[in-house]
């Protein structure tokens, strides 16, 4: 490489190789149905608490595992999150390489003939939540691979980031 | 994940040309201008709201919202994106925020439309196809990412092209061999492996 400045391009597999030690991998595409619908069955409130989180717990301004309240409250939840049930056993039985089951159900929302912009609103809610907060969330902030690659590839060079990610790359208060 | 990777390798970063987040405060050349073409998780719509016993006092010292179509559907737009500063304000805003909602981030389908602040997204997605367009040489390393089409994404897709014709090295990343076969089509260096296999083999502190 001979150029003083970079452009580097992020897909979903940049987020996944950057953690892919992790217990909990940042979802591709392929799997994004999969990796909402545990992170949902994991942080269900109406399941009954584990032990260990009933003995201790951190403020809960302060606990990357506590989802907060109004989620669960949304409307159409229940019905979003049956959806996204069904499209993770699409995801472990599909092999298109063309576009993904969870891809298929929101585009299949998009052109529904009733309104389903609420349920897409939902979706996108859940997703958010899955990549901030909570069990089995693969983006809790820690250091990883991207570190490397900053000190390694990028140096001082110019850089410009484009990122298809939605993930929560957020800066510190 | 990469913006935190920034910040601590203490890097300052913006989002250009979204309507509402403040620029870093640092010298123009040391900002890291960060795209994030299809949204993101941390920013909201911000809405404008006014108190008076007025009528139209209030109404002057507020900002409407636009209703726009985003193909079969109605998108809003606000005056302002906002980006809270850390996990716990983002948090906030999803548990009690009252003047927002969100995410900004385009819908995971075909033509990753959006259904809040999409003329915000759209001058940020226009921002990087120029600058872009601007560079006379760069490197480019394109890591995890599918080859996308027009219909599917036009932004992603006008970007590929440009990238395409930059002057410089062009290196593509992906354990998967039919995207690394696409990649190769527009001339990239094809490194069919992870991130991870790929990362670990540059040297520590230089450039590969």
């Amino acid at each position: 490489m001979t150029s003083d400045s970079l452009v580097l391009v992020l897909g979903a597999g940049a987020s996944l190789g950057a953690r892919h030690c992790s217990a909990t991998r940042p979802p591709l595409g392929a799997g994004l149905a999969g990796y909402i619908s545990r992170w949902l069955r994991a942080n269900d409130p109406s399941r009954p608490l584990r032990i260990a989180d009933a003995m201790l717990h951190p403020p809960a301004s302060e606990c990357p595992l506590y989802t907060g309240e109004e989620l669960w409250r949304v409307e159409h939840l229940a019905d979003v999150a049956d959806a996204i049930d069904r499209v993770a056993d699409q995801e472990r039985t599909s092999t298109s390489t063309v576009g993904t089951p969870f891809e298929a159900l929101m585009n299949s929302w998009v052109d529904a003939e009733d309104d389903r912009s609420d349920y897409i609103r939902c979706a996108q809610r859940i997703l958010a939540m899955s990549m901030l907060v909570g069990r089995e969330c693969a983006f809790h902030e820690r250091p990883d691979l991207f570190d490397e690659l900053l000190a390694r590839l990028v140096g001082r060079r110019r850089l410009m980031v484009i990122s298809l990610n939605y993930d929560s790359c957020l800066r510190r208060p | 994940l990469f913006e935190e990777a920034l910040d601590r390798a203490k890097r300052v970063f913006n989002y250009p040309a979204l309507e509402g987040v403040a620029l870093a405060a640092s010298p123009a050349s040391d900002v890291v201008p960060v795209y994030k073409l299809h949204g993101s998780v941390n920013w909201f719509s911000a809405r404008s709201f006014s108190g008076s016993a007025d009528l139209e006092i209030a109404r002057e010292s507020s900002r409407p919202v636009k209703l726009l179509n985003a193909g079969s559907m109605i998108a809003s737009q606000t005056y302002a994106t906002y980006v809270p500063k850390g996990r716990g304000n983002t948090f906030y805003e999803w548990e009690d925020g009252i003047v927002t909602s969100g995410p900004v981030a385009a819908i995971y389908g075909t033509g990753k439309r959006l259904l809040e602040n999409p003329e915000h997204v759209q001058a940020h997605r226009d921002d990087c196809l120029n600058s872009v367009s601007g560079l006379d040489r760069a490197d480019v390393v394109v890591i995890g990412m599918r080859p996308v089409s027009a219909k599917d994404d036009p932004t992603t897709s006008a970007l590929m092209e440009l990238l395409a014709r930059l002057q410089g090295a062009k290196i593509y990343i992906s354990p998967s061999e039919s995207d690394c076969a696409a990649f190769r089509k527009v001339d990239f260096d094809v490194r069919q492996c992870g991130l991870e296999s790929w990362i670990l083999e540059l040297p520590t502190g230089r450039r590969p």
